[in-house]
This record gives structure tokens, sequence and C-alpha cells, in this order.
């Protein structure tokens, strides 16, 4: 097992490299030079001095040739954790990103617990009676829920529960550790709407691994045995179905990220993906930089960890 | 596919072997049907909006704004009195060639990623896929953001944007039918013959990718339909006052307490159509090619 987990270590070294040749790419591949990105045009119509330009130009790290700043930009990431300075803000990156993170690990970790254990209970309960009512209601809710555009079914929530019931805030965030409940309130909607595509897509998926490992012959044996169904469940058909549905929450992670960025937007939430929109308003490239290097960092590090529970899970995978 | 196809008098017996039957079986499906109706419905309005629609995209009436549904304005108005179903029209023509362009791009990227990582193997394969590997792993809608941050907020450059994002999934598809067709035969025979490797592959190996990449196409389009959408409510899309149903949405949100009419619709239209694609590429998938079905 030891000898897997190294072995996907290892894969990930190639990818973890190309991620920094990219992000630093995207950088040098805006239009004129970055520097103007950064300073802006001169409104006034006067000119820097080259000691001027030079200075600007160290402190944002643009100076020196393209190996040299991607060196730079290498060591300062990999050694120091360092992404540079905001251009708008001119605070470092790495703590602007700080300051918007727990929002976003409440969000994102409140959204995928919530989209596993409603796809799994869904789909569970449909593949186990096919062609039931409550199987057609949440093939139908997964269709929906893959076709409809996710902010639409989040202002639709806040058309039921803000304006017609008034049972909850429309926008606005609240620390869960200071006020609880007031942080429950906010945050319920949010969480339900980032969550449905994934509840959608998990349900989809254990509904028809359940479907096929039902056919399977070890569960005829098992219920020959004499085992009660609920253990039948459990123990060999749940167990079984959850392969395929762990590759598509690794996946659940990146498209999670993405769908927070219009769902922060919509309900006021200052998190990543609010940060990452602000950004690209405001051109600051240095954020967008240090965010797409560490956003892709977590997609990488939780595609390893599925990768190794599927190994856990599945003998045949580890001697591939 | 002309090895398939059986002398005429064989017909009854190899019915279910005949491609016109897989399109018979196709329109005898009721998703099928669905989905190609309201496909069609959609492309009609695109083509032929500007002709049919009662109002002009931006014909302001203010006197009539938030209004439901009348004979005049058979599905109501927005706040600045223009006619919502006049403007859902013309965001059709949008989605549509959203739809259209960004599958275009993503196989026009990912071509010749693909056949030639699928074709030549070894460092060629192993370098483009390693690249493709890294590209999947940047979240699609921050590379979209991105890539608009660099090139600047328009239509185009989102079309382009999504399409960038999406090309690794085709890419990886072609790759694996190069890898499983390149052991066949026939492509064992061209080369005998002494065709080159750029012949094997344009007119040997890619006419026979052709149908697969239309299901994963058809299915990229919902993909590309919502991101759309998102890019256009966020305000990165087509600027207002253009009509698209993600700038209908995000000009209606602000007034949803007064009327829900212009929020509605155009979120309902984007559901329905990326529905349709899905169910159309589902089916297609299970008509033209069996052997994928539930495998990707």
């Amino acid at each position: 097992m030891s000898k897997f987990i190294l072995a996907r270590l290892l894969q990930a070294l190639p990818v973890l490299f190309l991620v920094s040749i990219l992000t630093f790419a995207g950088l040098e591949l805006v239009p004129g030079d970055p520097l103007l990105a950064v300073i802006g045009p001169a409104q006034d119509g006067t000119q820097l001095s080259a000691e001027d330009v030079e200075r600007i130009k160290e402190q944002f790290g643009l100076h020196g040739s393209l190996p040299e700043r991607y060196f730079r930009y290498v060591e300062q990431v990999i050694l120091h954790f360092d992404f540079g300075t905001s251009l708008q803000s001119q605070e470092p990156v790495t703590r602007v990103i700080a300051d918007r993170m727990p929002v976003s690990l409440w969000l994102n970790g409140l959204a995928l617990g919530l989209s596993i254990v409603l796809g799994l209970t869904l789909g569970l309960l449909a593949g186990v009676r096919p062609g039931t009512r409550g199987d057609l209601g949440v093939t139908f809710l997964a269709v929906v829920g893959v076709a409809a555009p996710s902010f639409w079914l989040a202002i639709g929530l806040i058309i039921l529960f803000s304006v017609e019931l008034g049972w909850l805030p429309t926008s606005g965030w609240v620390n869960p550790t200071s006020d609880p409940w007031e942080a429950a309130k906010h945050l319920a909607m949010p969480v339900f709407a980032l969550s449905l595509g994934g509840v959608a897509v998990i349900a989809r998926q254990t509904r028809s691994s359940v479907l096929e490992i039902r056919r399977q012959d070890y569960i005829v044996t098992a219920r020959a045995k004499g085992l009660t169904s609920s253990a039948v469940l459990i123990r060999h058909v749940l167990k079984n179905s959850m392969l395929p549905v762990v590759t598509i929450m690794g996946l659940q992670f990146a498209a999670l990220f993405g769908g927070s960025v219009i769902i922060e937007r919509l309900f006021a939430l200052p998190g990543l993906g609010r940060l990452a929109f602000d950004a690209t308003l405001a051109h600051d490239f240095k954020i967008l930089q240090g965010i797409v290097f560490l956003v892709t960092l977590v997609v990488i590090g939780a595609n390893l960890l599925t990768d190794i529970v599927y190994g856990m899970l599945d003998p045949r995978i580890r001697y591939q | 596919m002309t090895v398939r196809e059986q002398p005429t008098a064989s017909l009854p017996r190899f019915r279910h072997l005949q491609v016109p039957t897989s399109i018979r079986v196709f329109l005898h499906d009721p998703k099928a049907q669905v989905a190609t109706i309201i496909l069609l419905v959609v492309i009609f309005f695109a083509a032929f909006g500007p002709a049919i629609a009662p109002f002009g995209e931006n014909e302001q009436n203010l006197r009539a704004s938030l209004e439901g549904p009348s004979w005049t304005h058979l599905l109501g108005t927005d706040q600045l009195g223009r006619d919502i179903l006049s403007r859902a029209m013309y965001g059709s023509r949008v989605s549509v060639s959203v739809g259209l362009i960004v599958v275009a791009i993503a196989a026009a990227v990912a071509l010749p990623i693909g056949l030639s990582s699928g074709y030549f193997g070894g460092w060629v394969d192993a370098v483009l896929m390693r690249f493709v590997d890294t590209w999947i792993s940047i979240p699609p809608i921050i590379l979209i953001l991105a890539i608009v941050a660099i090139a600047g907020t328009s239509l185009g450059n989102v079309m382009l944007a999504i399409g960038l994002a999406s090309f690794p999934v085709f890419s990886r598809l072609l790759r694996a039918l190069t890898l499983s067709l390149k052991a066949q035969d026939f492509v064992t025979a061209a080369r005998s013959l002494g065709a080159s490797d750029l012949r094997i592959l344009i007119r040997h190996i890619l006419p026979n990718t052709v149908q697969p990449l239309i299901v994963q196409g058809t299915l990229l389009v919902g993909v590309a339909v919502l991101a759309e959408a998102a890019l256009s409510f966020l305000g990165f899309g087509a600027q207002p006052p253009q009509a698209t149903w993600g700038n209908m949405i995000a000009e209606g949100f602000p007034v949803i307490r007064h009327s829900l009419w212009p929020t509605i619709l155009p979120g309902a239209l984007i559901m329905l159509f990326v529905l349709a694609a899905n169910f159309m590429g589902d089916r297609l998938r299970d008509v033209l090619d069996p052997r994928l079905r539930g495998s990707l």
C-alpha cells in the first residue's frame, strides 16, 4: 500500500511542475506590459522615470529575464509560500487569501458533506427500489439538478425563503464560531444551492452503481446464506457501490469551487470565490495567480486522496 | 461503416444492424423525441427570432414595465418595459452559437493533442497527457475567469475560455479511440501500402472518431450553455443591453420582489435547452455507439 501511495505522489510531481509553469505563464500572457496592468495607464500623462519603473518592477517581482522571473516565482512559492503582493490592495497575496479561507472552508466543506450524504441516501433509495415513485422522483431531481443553472435555483430559494416566507436572510456572512444559530441561517441557502449539482451527480452515480451491484452473483449468495436485507444492503451493496462514487466525489471538489464563485457573489459571502470574482474585475493578476495555484493544489490533493481511498477499497487498483 | 451494410433482401432479419433503423430507434425514444422538439424550437427561434419576435431586442416602454403576461406581452415585461418573450428569442441566438462555437474550439484544440498522443505513444503521449492532467486539475470556472481577466470581457473571449477549459474531455476520448483504432487491420494495411503517418491519421483514423465525438460534443453543448449563462450573470460575458439568457436573469434578480417573470423564463429556457442537449447526447450515445454506453 505504501508503495502505491508513493507511486501516486511521484506521479503528482510533473503535474505540480506544469501548474507552476501555467500560473507563471498566465501573468506573462497579459497583453502589453504587466507593469502597466499594475499601475494603470498614466492618468496625467507624466512619464515614470526609468528608476521608478525598476523600483515598481522589483516591488512586484517583475524584474529580470523570463527564466529568472520563473525561478524566482517558484522559489518564493515553494520555499516561502509567498505569492507576491496584490496589485490592487498592495497586501501580501497569501494574507488576502488566508483571510478569505475560513468562509470558503465552511461553505465548501458543508456543501460537500451535504451533497455526499444527500446524494448517497437518495441514490441508494432509488437504486434499491427501481421503477417506484421514489426512484422517479430522484431521477427527476438528478436530471434537473444537472441541467438547471445553480444561480437560478438559488434565486428560487431566495424568493421562497426570504421574500415570501421571511425565514432566512438574503445575504451576508456570520462566523459560525461566534454565533452558530445566525451563521446557520445565513449559510443554509448558499450551502444547499451549492450542493445541488453534487447531490444530482452523486445520486445518479450511486443509483446506477447500486442497480449494477444488485445483479451480481455474490448478492444472490449473500441472500441465499440467509442474511437480512439490511445486512446485504449495508455490507455488500453499499460498500461495493461506493467505488465509482468515490471518483465522482473527487471530481466534485473542483466543481464545488467553481460553483462557489457564483454562489458567494449571489449571497454576498466574502470567500475565495468572491475574491476570484473581484480579482478578475480588477485585473488583479497576482491574486488570480495565487488562487489558481492554491485551488489547483487542493484539487490535485483531493484527487490523490481519492485514488488512495480507491486503492484501499479495491485491492485490484493497487496492483495495476 | 460500409462493412455493416447488409443486402436489401436480408433487411428484416438484420433490421437492428441498419443505420436508418438506428435513427428510427432514436426517434421512437420518448426522451429523444422531447430533446429533438426542444432543440428544434430553440434553433428555429435562434434562426428566425428577429423576424418573428413581436418586439425589438431593446424596445423599451417604461409605462409597461414589470407587467405580467398579457396578449400584447405574452410572457410579460422587464423593468424597462422590454418584451421578455422577444428578448428570450434574441437570447437563444447567443446560447445556440455558444454551444456550437465552444464545441468547435474544444474539438480544434483537442484534435492534434488527442490524435498524436494516441498514435505516437511514448514520450509524446507522456508529455501531452501530463499537460492535459494538469489542465483538468484547474477548476474550469477559475480557468475561465483567469482567461477572461487576461483576454478581456466579451462574449467571444468567454466562448474561447469555455472552449479552452473543456478540451481535455475531447482529447482523452480521441486518445483512447486512436489507441484502439491504430491497432486495427485497416491501419496496418494502409501503412503497408506506404501511407504516411499524417495520411493515416487524417484519412483513416479521424473519420472513425467522428461518431463518438458527436456524442461528446452534444453533451458539451449543455456544459457550455450553463457556463456562458453563469459568466453572463456575473457580468463577464456579452454586455447589456444585449439579450442573453444569463444577462436576463442578472437584470431580473434585483426586481424579484416586484415581478418574477423576468427571472423565471430565461432560467427555465436554459434548463430546458441543457436538458435537451443532455438527453440528445445520452440517446445518441446509445444508438451510435453501444460499446461506450455508461463508460464515459
